[in-house]
């Protein structure tokens, strides 16, 4: 295929809107490329990373074992057998307790309802980490430990899919390595995670004009930007001196077309989660709620305090309309109370504490409960998104759903062992774990690995049919090879391995 | 982070590298091996040979300064390993290798890796990179013409710009412009000393500004990657639901230690406390003050054990938490104090037999000890210093309480360690090696150069940064008082050439 | 320079007598300054929101606390846009240091805020013309009866703008620039409207307050 633009291009890319206003602005001069993109974009997948922050581990959840099935289970992480249920090839722990460890709140956890659910699109693989370090193994657990050239699986995505996308990758969640921009700079901007620390006020930055009271005529300001843009900086002496600044041509770059693209999404109303309130007195300035923003603030009751419902309904959001082909999410280091509770004498009530500090990490503390309680809130959330995804059509019959992914990336395990026949005890960080992927597209059903009962550590599977295989550990940059195959990605010259075990049998 | 652009593959190549010492097949794929052996002693070695050379401003340097991907080897890495120990059965062992490096070292440096003109020891000493031919040292002079085009201009880019250098003092100092009559009656100013006499005035006012020293200000942002704040589990002002330990002890201590008169070591060696009396106005609190604190703020850590920031209530709280053998603790104090961050391998300085793994975490394995064979011994004096679980205080038979969950062994940790190559008695020996060393006087500087030059040092800051660690560590240049560095940073090339 | 001013100024008058008008080019200028030499080795760094918001408050006479709000009420630096603008939050947002690249969504934020905080002070000018910055009287007679912009008050209007924003007097490049942008926003409409001269003034403070060399430093 010829790589020079003819008019044939102009006339395919303009007749495809938003989505060819993008491509032909990210690959001006080649055809060739152009072609791809639009064929890409036209199938995407989307891929949401619901990070869990400190350490989920499978052996209290889809992997968990009852006592009666180790050995030495007093002294290792194995359950009461009633606690422990199975469904089809996954475990599932269902707990209620008093406490939190030392913070004296009571809850209830439930894994089974999800799994019942979600059976056949949920595949646990098994896999031995390199860090014990959070943010060193939050990173790795999106880049494979520069599994291909440092790129992110979030920066895959969107090199893959993206192009036609306003804004393709978009990091919800803050603070943490999961959305750590990876090391391979060689890639086009638009790639590269785009923040959104707080989902309420973060729409008002998609459109330079809108809600500012007493402004002149838009057009007139789009005029003001093109004098600024053509006229009045290159011919300042500021720029004429310091042109040659990295910053200086990133910025002139990102505030052309790309900010021109962004705005003609409207994506200011399409994005706005909030209602008109006196909180965000959005009509008194112009502005509107998104037209979906109902059926999402239902969804996700608890958005205006509960920062992880929040992402997750924006999340969604930007994946409905089109906006991004990957987003992260997640719980970040600090406690999460219902509203309108503190921490006071006399305790708190049942399901006051929505997020313990440090979230997976808390178990530290109180490893059982923790992780209770964190899987119930991730499989919550997940649940959520998942029939929201379910119930908006892609094309021709598809839903959002079946070309979703749901990478439940975490840092590493938890250790294994426990005081003889403690309930309540702390974890610390174990490299060796494995990762929940909930998707149509994954091998679902299946729990690939298996655990060794003596040690509780997860041993590993063969790559192509998924047979467990005992003594072998899969690594990182297999676990980044498996997902981001099944999630279509062309990973040619990468000499990274296929993961055949964990894609969607045909 | 110093040298902290991470390239793809090498952290990985390390981990596989010693995999491959205990005999374990590399992934497919992996690029060709010459010997398989991860040589983490080689950044620091490189430096002890070539101090002044820019890559050795951070005390270490970068692994690809040999390879592409650890172990393979680039093209100035070839022609060392020609070069070392020959005859010498491969694979080396660390001993050997470093016995043998400085004369490989010695006799490639007039070969010419990269066929780019420049020997490899004029890049090394330039800090351009010896196997890439598109990095070459250059100049940053201006052609006369330039230079007498520019002293006319707004900006004079072939020299030190007093006016620009006006402005931006009071832009990073100040947190604002000077206004338009300062600058008018700055440029009306034509004796270059009384041009630097403002400059210096006006920075003495702004070092005592609320943006530089108040509450979130300057100074303070610099610590929150260290102190690394979380306010839902903040005490005392304006606390948090579950109240563990209140981080503005720390960073008012390190505003202190940072300004005015005082000994930035105190950042490892302090042990008193500050509090804040105004918007820029600090002092000590004294013992019976701190006495009186009630039980959510107190600093259980008796006097005479204090380390400065980290035997504080917060670093054991958010670091230590309920561990025995406190590893993140030591690397945070690593990393943040000195600027080695273990978890990219940098500051590898291996222990011989270690690491002991005494709390049976299975630091032992190869691709373990890589690491923990420095981190572990670094980490056994923070071993009295209590997290939560203990209520943040100092025990010297604490790890007694850790034998039901992490075996009996761990009661044998020893209250020493190492540090750089040294054995220290507790941490207030590694405190003071620390506080001493030309890493952390190297890394207070690297702190306020990427934040007012806006980058990390590079090829052409090397004199500059050099001399600006080194005055910090002179008692007759800065004497380790921070402002008296940045009264001459500001004055520098790097700072003050547009 | 003068003729090219006057020819320009002759344009904005005969606008002045039309309804509408067809867009006049941008006049092109002899280079009477010899270009600046390109710094070799550039480290400009971003002004991030707070330092941004404070040198315009200083000198267009607006306190912080009202110079810029998002929906009337939400601070545009510590509520809205603090982290692409450049701000970090370390205990609640754990962003301990500010971000390294600027993000998409940067020179968006950085617009919206030069846009409210010039809408504000033109709107305050009108208002209280007394005390105005930057939309003074001049160009309207002391009868009250509107006329079109002259050479003086264009001049002193570009001179109040960049000595408000980037604190130094506009070259003559500029202030050419400046009275040229002047037919543009009047866009057929009266060269003469009070309305024209009010938009011009705000967007011009907009382009320079959105410019590089006020965003950078």
């Amino acid at each position: 295929m010829t790589r020079h633009l003819s008019r044939r291009n102009f006339l395919r890319t303009a007749s495809l809107g938003a989505t060819g206003a993008f491509i032909a602005a990210r690959a001006p001069q080649d055809a060739f490329a152009q072609e791809v993109m639009i064929e890409r974009a036209k199938n995407p997948r989307f891929l949401i990373v619901l990070s869990s922050f400190g350490g989920a581990n499978q052996v209290d959840a889809f992997l968990s074992r009852r006592e009666s099935e180790v050995p030495n289970a007093k002294t290792l992480n194995a359950y009461p057998d009633d606690m422990v249920q199975t469904i089809g090839e996954f475990r599932a722990i269902d707990m209620k307790g008093p406490s939190i460890g030392a913070i004296p709140a009571a809850f209830t956890a439930n894994q089974s309802n999800f799994v019942r659910k979600h059976n056949n699109d949920m595949m646990v693989v098994t896999h031995t980490g390199t860090s014990v370090n959070h943010f060193v193994a939050q990173q790795r657990s999106i880049n494979g430990n520069a599994a291909w050239k440092g790129r992110t699986l979030q920066e895959a995505v969107a090199l893959t899919y993206g192009a036609g996308y306003a804004i393709p990758n978009v990091h919800l969640v803050n603070g943490t390595g999961f959305t750590e921009r990876g090391t391979d700079n060689t890639l086009p901007a638009y790639v590269y995670g785009e923040r959104a620390p707080t989902p309420n006020l973060w729409p008002l930055s998609l459109d330079g004009y809108r809600g500012i009271a007493g402004a002149p005529d838009r057009k007139l300001f789009e005029a003001a930007r093109k004098f600024r843009n053509e006229r009045l900086d290159p011919s300042s002496d500021f720029f004429r001196t310091f042109s040659g600044s990295q910053r200086i041509k990133h910025w002139t770059n990102i505030r052309g077309d790309a900010l021109r693209g962004v705005e003609a999404e409207d994506l200011i109303t399409k994005l706005m989660l909030f209602p008109d309130s006196e909180e965000m007195p959005l009509a008194a300035h112009g502005l509107t709620g998104s037209a979906i923003g109902q059926k999402v603030r239902e969804a996700f009751p608890n958005y205006e305090f509960d920062p992880l419902e929040a992402q997750a309904a924006l999340a969604f959001m930007l994946l409905r309309y089109g906006v991004s082909v990957t987003v992260t999410l997640g719980p970040e280091g600090s406690a999460v109370f219902k509203k309108g509770v503190t921490l006071g004498e006399g305790g708190l009530g049942e399901g006051d504490i929505v997020n313990p500090p440090i979230s997976f990490d808390f178990s530290h503390q109180a490893n059982r409960q923790v992780q209770a309680v964190m899987w119930n809130r991730q499989l919550s959330i997940a649940e959520r998104l998942i029939s929201l995804l379910k119930s908006e059509e892609f094309r021709d019959g598809q839903s959002f759903w079946d070309r979703s992914m749901i990478y439940f990336a975490t840092e590493f395990g938890r250790t294994r062992r426990r005081p003889d026949n403690a309930m309540t005890f702390g974890s610390g960080h174990d490299l060796n774990n494995g990762s929940l992927i909930v998707s149509p597209l994954a091998n679902g059903g299946r729990v690939l690995g298996g655990i060794n009962v003596d040690n509780m550590l997860t041993y590993g599977f063969d790559p192509t049919t998924g047979r467990p295989e005992p003594g072998r550990q899969m690594t990182e940059p297999e676990m980044y090879s498996g997902i981001a195959h099944a999630l279509g990605i062309d990973t040619a010259g990468s000499n990274l391995p296929d993961m055949r075990a964990m894609r969607r049998q045909a | 982070m110093r040298n902290w652009k991470p390239r793809p593959g090498p952290w990985l190549t390390f981990g596989l590298a010693g995999i491959a010492l205990a005999g374990a097949a590399l992934a497919p794929g992996a690029p060709l091996i010459q010997t398989a052996s991860a040589k983490p002693p080689a950044p620091m070695a490189f430096c002890h040979a070539y101090p002044e050379a820019k890559a050795c401003n951070t005390g270490f340097a970068d692994c690809v300064a040999c390879h592409t991907t650890p172990p393979a080897r680039n093209a100035f890495g070839m022609q060392i390993s020609e070069k070392l120990a020959p005859g010498v059965t491969r694979p080396l062992s660390d001993e050997d290798f470093l016995k043998y490096l400085p004369v490989a070292l010695k006799a490639v440096e007039d070969l010419d890796a990269d066929s780019d003109g420049f020997s490899n020891i004029v890049e090394i000493m330039a800090g351009t990179q010896t196997a890439d031919a598109n990095s070459v040292p250059k100049s940053l002079a201006c052609a006369a013409d330039d230079a007498s085009r520019a002293a006319g201009a707004q900006w004079n880019v072939c020299t030190f710009d007093a006016a620009y250098a006006f402005k931006k003092v009071h832009m990073d100092f100040c947190g604002r412009s000077p206004t338009r009559a300062d600058m008018d009656a700055f440029r009306t100013i034509t004796d270059e000393k009384q041009k630097l006499a403002r400059i210096s005035e006006a920075l003495d006012q702004c070092l005592d500004s609320p943006y530089w020293l108040g509450p979130n200000g300057v100074v303070w942002n610099i610590a929150n990657a260290k102190i690394r704040p979380a306010h839902a589990v903040k005490s005392g002002a304006n606390p948090g639901p579950v109240p563990l330990g209140d981080y503005d002890d720390d960073y008012n201590l390190f505003t202190w230690a940072s300004s005015d008169d005082h000994d930035v070591r105190d950042l490892l060696l302090a042990q008193y406390f500050v509090k804040r009396t105004g918007p820029v106005t600090l002092e000590q609190i004294s013992e019976e003050e701190l006495a009186k604190r009630p039980r959510g703020t107190a600093q259980p850590v008796p006097k005479d054990k204090r380390v400065g920031m980290i035997s504080t209530r917060w670093f054991g709280a958010v670091n230590t938490m309920f561990t025995s053998i406190p590893r993140t603790t030591a690397a945070q104090a690593y990393r943040s104090y000195l600027g080695f961050d273990i978890a990219r391998m940098q500051g590898l300085n291996t222990v011989p037999h270690e690491p002991k793994d005494y709390d049976i975490k299975g630091v032992g394995a190869p691709e373990c000890a890589v690491c923990h064979a420095t981190l572990d011994p670094l980490s056994y004096p923070f071993t009295r210093y209590n997290g939560i679980s203990g209520g943040y205080s100092y025990n010297d038979d604490r790890l007694k309480d850790y034998v039901r969950v992490d075996g009996p062994r761990v009661a044998e940790a020893p209250a020493g360690g190492m540090i750089l190559g040294e054995e220290v008695a507790d941490l207030l020996e590694w405190g003071k090696v620390a506080a001493n060393s030309d890493a952390f006087a190297m890394k207070v500087t690297y702190d306020y150069w990427k934040l007012l030059i806006g980058r990390e040092p590079d090829v052409n800051d090397q004199a500059e940064y050099t001399r600006m660690w080194r005055g910090l560590k002179s008692a007759t240049t800065y004497d380790y008082r921070v402002e008296k560095m940045l009264h001459d940073l500001v004055l520098t090339n790097a700072y003050g050439r547009p | 320079m003068r003729k090219q001013i006057i020819s320009g100024l002759a344009a904005i008058a005969a606008l002045a007598a039309c309804a509408t008008a067809p867009e006049p080019a941008l006049p092109q200028f002899a280079a009477d300054v010899p270009a600046p030499v390109a710094s070799v080795d550039p480290r400009v760094k971003f002004k991030d929101g707070e330092r941004y918001l404070r040198d315009l408050s200083a000198n267009l006479g607006i306190p912080r606390e009202d110079i810029c709000k998002e929906l009337s009420r939400y601070d545009c630096m510590t509520d809205a846009f603090r982290i692409v603008l450049g701000g970090v939050e370390a205990p609640n947002l754990l962003v301990n240091e500010p971000i390294e690249n600027a993000a998409l969504t940067s020179p968006i934020a950085v617009d919206r805020v030069a846009l409210h905080v010039c809408s504000n002070r033109v709107r305050m000018d009108r208002e209280d013309p007394a005390e105005a910055v930057l939309f003074k009287a001049g160009a309207f007679g002391a009868d009250g009866r509107a006329r079109t912009p002259d050479a003086e008050w264009l001049n002193a209007t570009a001179d109040a703008i960049y000595g408000s924003i980037l604190m130094r007097s506009p070259s003559e490049r500029e202030i050419q620039n400046l009275a040229a942008y002047y037919t543009q926003v009047a866009d057929g409409r009266a060269a003469n409207s009070p309305d024209v001269a009010a938009d011009w003034v705000t967007l011009s403070c907009f382009a320079v307050a959105s410019s590089l060399e006020a965003v950078f430093y």
